[in-house]
């Protein structure tokens, strides 16, 4: 693994590259892209696991952290999905650099997933395909969901719980919209998340792409044959998985669920 | 300020971020920022970026790592216990910093199983000079547990506070059996191996009798384990360690700084006291030292 700081000087991104095992080089890289905040802690084990077996199977893999997050250079408030998208086309020249590749999958999850799609109608040339693992498709519930979660955050991590947490959340919509469990969302990132829409998430016609997600999830569903019926060349694949994204719990605990790993590299190596 | 990669230790097995002040403040110590339970070296809420940088806003060195086996660095080949094979770990992050940038003083900053690794290192290794503990070891007292018992009657209902009552009388009548408490995260002496009282306390005494100083940090998540303010002085009466350690009990923080304002409590009163640990320096420390071109990853 080779870790490194890439992109200009006053916007330096963290990575690590794992270089593809010798002898089984299938010239493919693959580019990791995280979800956000306490979801990016939680999928750092499991993207470093899954890096590492991909570089056994002969693909190289870049690992990443976008402006403001992680080891990136930056600030928690200056989180930005637009950034975002020109961090992913950063680290995507950069994976191409480094690999001597141009064939690219990006794998992305949650919040990661909307950055990664709306990058793929940004910019070009980009990659071939796409990998995307339950991700956020209706941003305003997302960011309902972000609000409960840092409540149950708070109610677990201290020791006398304040009862006016959850009236204000009940009570007030404006109450903890500003941070999620330890990470800040400036007015910028929560002005995204409130007009974002799955109608305004298209995958370009040209990206072959895995969706991978829980088979109950509705506004999933909903979305996969929209983009299915807008003639995206798009495979779903059905995954339950005991990772809880949103959340504190099992902090002393590598969350690597192997089922979630085998479908990732399942539908990366197809 | 600039911040370097760096892959190091014997078997460069190690991953460290190494933040270099760009006016370094050649008095303080150098930093080391650890691991919090698996969380890699961002460190919970991404605490240890926010701090490595704030110190170098203040000329301090820092170097946050990951231990052998956690986050990006790989598990060592050694058979050694988890806890010698940290402190191997944490010895060669200052030869590191030492070979370096010349700094040979040295202040560990760890929360939870991060402060236990810091405490076995400070006592195996005399660079150390600085030893802050965020709800590291605790040392209940009997008003810990009435505090205890006294917030939780007032927070239950009257049917559980009638169960638990129940139930323990019928322990102590010896009808049952109470069940083993659940490990947890916020249990701050869970699998970690636990000095005893006496261990502690001498321990203590051996590091501030060198000159390093201490700072305890307890935060309101160990309800159970430390829940007031002077817990310490009751927990080790006229210990003469107590006189030269620094300790603060924290309600308004939680165990891993979840609300933005926590964090800026924490870092505020961490920078503080690092920069109180400036002293002469043993060698000259060049301002500003880049690491070598061989050395940037």
């Amino acid at each position: 693994m080779l870790p490194l700081f890439f992109g200009p000087p006053s916007h330096r991104l963290f990575g690590a590259f794992h270089e593809a095992s010798p002898g089984r080089m299938q010239s493919l890289g693959v580019l990791l892209c995280n979800p956000f905040g306490q979801e990016a802690i939680r999928t750092h084990r499991l993207f470093r696991v899954l890096a590492i077996r991909l570089a056994k199977a002969g693909i190289h893999v870049l690992r990443f952290d976008y402006f403001g997050t992680g080891d990136s250079a930056g600030d928690d408030d200056q989180a930005d999905l637009q950034g975002w998208c020109a961090d992913i086309q950063t680290a995507h020249e950069e994976l191409v650099r480094l690999s001597g590749s141009t064939n690219a999958t990006w794998v992305a999850s949650r919040l990661g997933a909307v950055a990664a799609i709306q990058a793929l109608g940004q910019f070009a040339p980009s990659a071939q395909r796409l990998v995307v693992w339950d991700p956020v498709v209706e941003a305003s519930a997302y960011a309902q969901l972000l609000r409960k979660k840092h409540v149950e955050a708070l109610e677990t991590s201290y020791s006398v719980p304040d009862p006016a947490w959850r009236v204000k959340l009940a009570t007030d919509p404006a109450a903890f919209s500003d941070e999620a469990i330890g990470f800040a969302i400036p007015p910028m990132l929560r002005k995204q998340l409130s007009t974002l829409h799955a109608a305004q998430l298209s995958i370009p016609q040209t990206v072959e792409t895995t969706v991978i997600a829980d088979p109950d999830d509705t506004d999933i569903a909903a979305w996969v044959s929209a983009q299915q019926a807008s003639g995206v060349k798009l495979q779903s694949v059905a995954l339950k998985h005991t990772l809880e994204w949103t959340s504190d719990d099992s902090l002393n605990a590598a969350l690597v669920p192997a089922d979630a790993v085998q479908q990732l590299m399942l539908a990366i190596d197809r | 300020m600039t911040e370097s990669p760096i892959l190091f230790g014997p078997e460069r097995n190690l991953l460290g971020i190494l933040t270099s002040p760009t006016k370094a403040n050649a008095q303080a110590p150098a930093c080391l920022l650890l691991n919090v339970g698996v969380t890699h070296r961002v460190g919970p809420r991404r605490l240890n970026v926010k701090l490595a940088r704030q110190l170098a806003d203040i000329g301090v060195y820092s170097l946050r790592l990951d231990l052998s086996g956690i986050g990006d660095s790989a598990a060592a080949h050694s058979r050694a216990s988890f806890r010698d094979q940290s402190i191997q770990d944490l010895k060669s992050a200052m030869d590191l910093v030492e070979k370096e940038i010349g700094i040979r003083r040295f202040a560990v900053l760890g929360i939870c199983s991060g402060a236990s690794n810091g405490y076995w290192l400070a006592q195996a290794d005399t660079r150390v000079v600085g030893l802050l503990m965020f709800d590291g070891f605790t040392f209940p007292t009997f008003k810990t547990q009435m505090l205890h018992d006294w917030v939780r009657l007032r927070t239950l209902h009257w049917k559980t506070v009638v169960a638990k009552v129940r139930d323990r009388v019928r322990g102590l009548l010896g009808m049952s059996r109470s069940a083993p408490t659940p490990a947890s995260i916020f249990n701050a002496n869970s699998d970690q191996a636990i000095p005893s009282r006496e261990e502690f306390a001498r321990a203590m005494e051996s590091l501030t009798g060198r000159g390093a100083a201490v700072y305890l940090i307890y935060s309101g998540s160990l309800l159970v384990h430390h829940n007031y303010r002077g817990q310490l002085k009751d927990a080790f009466r006229n210990a003469p360690f107590l006189k030269h350690i620094r300790d603060d009990y924290w309600p308004e923080v939680d165990h891993i700084a979840t609300p933005l304002s926590a964090q800026q409590k924490l870092m505020a009163a961490t920078s503080t006291w690092v920069a109180s640990l400036a002293a002469p320096p043993q060698l000259p420390v060049p301002e500003g030292k880049q690491l070598r071109r061989s050395e940037i990853v």
